[in-house]
């Protein structure tokens, strides 16, 4: 699917500039409503609250920083937020193996190319709850697929998801498995719009595959994998519900396995202390914006447009 | 595909060639497949197949885990069904209506102002929802709209509209304003002209924005789970809360997540045109 440039130009605008006024006004009073209400407003509210005392039933004053330096000098906080960046980066592991799909899949003289797309796609589509549950099993440590497998093998075995030092990395293993599918269908897209005469031109200049791949593949999809990486880490610093159902809350491995949206969970929700919830919620919009800032620096070194 | 270019290529037979592929695709194939098939085929195993120490993969088929999750009293499945189904309509509906408005005054008009909307649109996505979570968890308390549908509804249409509007707006920039302009003057009315000529010309995008719209909200947790309790709950939470430890009942868990896999599934593979298109608009510029 092409993307227009933008119909009606200066010329078309000109036509009539007070009716669209008016029109844009009357079309748009709903959208930008509901952003007050649903963005704007609640992010300025958390901002109070962060900053106030005082409990569901009495209401919240604004008090000043404390909540803050509780938060910020705790020993939880850091540690979900290390736990959150570890996640994302694995995650982001993802983002390679959705390329080598991709490029496999781009093949021309691949046979049932069609229903292999249907198929990886299917991920995209499934309820994180339920797969959550699924891996769950697998990595179940009495009778679980992968520890059954393991022990046949020989190899040593655990309890994935209850054991500390395993756990965030088998629920980033999900993380990935999730992520593929949406990764896959536009990294696809991406390698659909790089010409086939610029490939063609590298084959009879005597380029292998590899080359090809190094040289004209990867610079010329660079801003698709840019645009992936980007969303895969934004969605990774909001996980919950893998971590939430494939533990529970009883795990022993919780304690030191929590993200920083858990945590923004045990507080605002299991202890009701809302103004330290809203301290972790603002801390989290900061994290997304730093890292996503620090992506987008980075990717002058290696993100090419043509 | 033209001659072979790689040199070792050359001396082997052509089959050979191709393996290294082929055995990559059905790697990543049975990486993407198998842990769904995994539990399909553990909905249907006895608790003896289950707790067996080998993994068991030729057995009989049993039905019996469905029934007792659909049809045991106290299961909830099925009311946990019939909220998702009708929240996840409501919001879509209401999403298409309210960023369908934006996209197409974004798509058509310039106005004062266009520069922000389309920023901030963009720039929703960087806000994590727990920032908006303490708020309208207080709001709808105010209101007592905890546990309800509208809550649910709310939320979601909120939720998905930026993103919507964004993949409208290159839906509508698609069908050229020459044509609603030729409608116009062959005698239609101007709402005439967009729902005679735009929305028809604009369908299979419409439809690929409320699939990815309707699918987010089949399967968000975390509003879900912090704003219902008992009466407005939905599917995804129908997994969440679970008891027994070790002591769980794999074969009826495979059942439940079976089930609550099936209907997106079902319309994901049937729709799967438009998702691919609606995903693609939304990550070009």
């Amino acid at each position: 699917m092409t993307v227009a440039h933008t119909p009606g130009g200066p010329a078309a605008r000109s036509r009539r500039p007070s009716g669209d006024g008016r029109w844009a006004a009357i079309l748009l009073a709903v959208p930008v409503l509901g952003l007050v209400v649903f963005y704007l407003w609640p992010l300025i509210r958390t901002a109070i609250l962060s900053v106030s005392t005082g409990n569901p039933f009495l209401g919240y004053q604004i008090t000043g920083f404390d909540n803050w330096v509780q938060v910020l000098t705790g020993d939880e906080l850091p540690r979900a937020l290390l736990n959150t960046l570890v996640y994302a980066a694995v995650v982001l592991l993802g983002v390679p193996l959705a390329m080598i799909a991709a490029v496999l899949l781009h093949q021309r003289g691949l046979r049932f190319r069609g229903l292999f797309r249907v198929l990886y796609f299917l991920p995209v589509v499934t309820m994180p709850a339920a797969v959550a549950m699924v891996w769950r099993y697998i990595y179940n440590g009495d009778f679980g697929l992968l520890n059954e497998v393991l022990a046949t093998m020989g190899l040593p075995t655990t309890a994935w998801v209850a054991d500390p030092r395993t756990a965030l990395y088998a629920v980033a293993v999900v993380g990935i498995w999730m992520g593929l599918g949406t990764n896959l269908i536009i990294l696809a897209a991406g390698l659909e719009a790089i010409p086939d005469s610029v490939t063609e031109a590298a084959m009879l200049d005597g380029a292998g595959p590899v080359r090809r791949f190094a040289s004209i593949t990867a610079p010329l999809l660079s801003p698709s994998v840019f645009l992936v990486s980007v969303l895969s880490v934004i969605g990774s610093l909001q996980m919950f519900d893998l971590l939430f159902v494939m533990l529970g809350r009883t795990n022993p491995a919780l304690a030191d396995s929590k993200t920083i949206v858990y945590l923004f969970y045990e507080e605002a929700f299991v202890r009701s202390d809302r103004p330290l919830g809203a301290v972790i919620a603002l801390v989290t919009l900061v994290v997304t914006l730093i890292v996503t800032a620090i992506q987008f620096r980075l990717q002058r070194r290696w993100v090419h447009y043509a | 595909m033209a001659a072979p270019v790689s040199v070792q290529g050359r001396n082997l037979p052509s089959w050979t060639r191709g393996a290294p592929r082929a055995a990559a695709v059905v790697a990543l194939l049975a990486w993407s497949l198998f842990p769904i098939l995994w539990i399909v085929l553990t909905s249907l195993k006895t608790r003896l197949e289950i707790l067996a120490d080998e993994p068991v993969f030729w057995f009989t088929p049993t039905l019996d885990a469905y029934r007792r999750t659909l049809f045991s009293p106290g299961a909830g499945v099925l009311s946990d069904l019939l909220n998702s189904v009708g929240i996840t309509m409501a919001s879509t509906v209401a999403t298409i209506l309210v960023a369908g408005l934006a996209a197409y005054s974004l798509a058509r008009f310039a106005f004062r102002g266009k520069g922000p909307v389309l920023t901030f649109i963009l720039a929703s996505r960087l806000l994590p929802p727990i920032s908006a979570v303490i708020p309208l968890f207080l709001l709808f308390s105010t209101f007592g709209l905890i546990d309800t549908h509208a809550a649910l509804i709310l939320v979601y249409t909120a939720l998905n509209a930026p993103f919507a509007a964004w993949l409208l707006k290159s839906f509508f920039e698609g069908v050229p304003k020459e044509l609603e302009e030729a409608a116009e003057l062959d005698g239609c009315s101007a709402l005439g002209a967009f729902f005679r000529v735009t929305m028809r010309l604009a369908a299979p995008g419409i439809v690929a924005t409320g699939i990815i719209t309707g699918n987010m909200a089949w399967n968000e947790f975390l509003f879900a789970f912090m704003f219902t309790s008992v009466d407005a709950t939905t599917l995804p939470l129908a997994l969440a809360e679970l008891k027994g430890g070790e002591q769980i009942a794999w074969q009826d868990l495979g059942a439940r997540a079976t089930l609550l896999m099936l209907p997106a599934l079902t319309v994901g593979l049937w729709s799967q045109k438009y998702l691919v298109s609606g995903l693609t608009a939304g990550s070009l510029k």
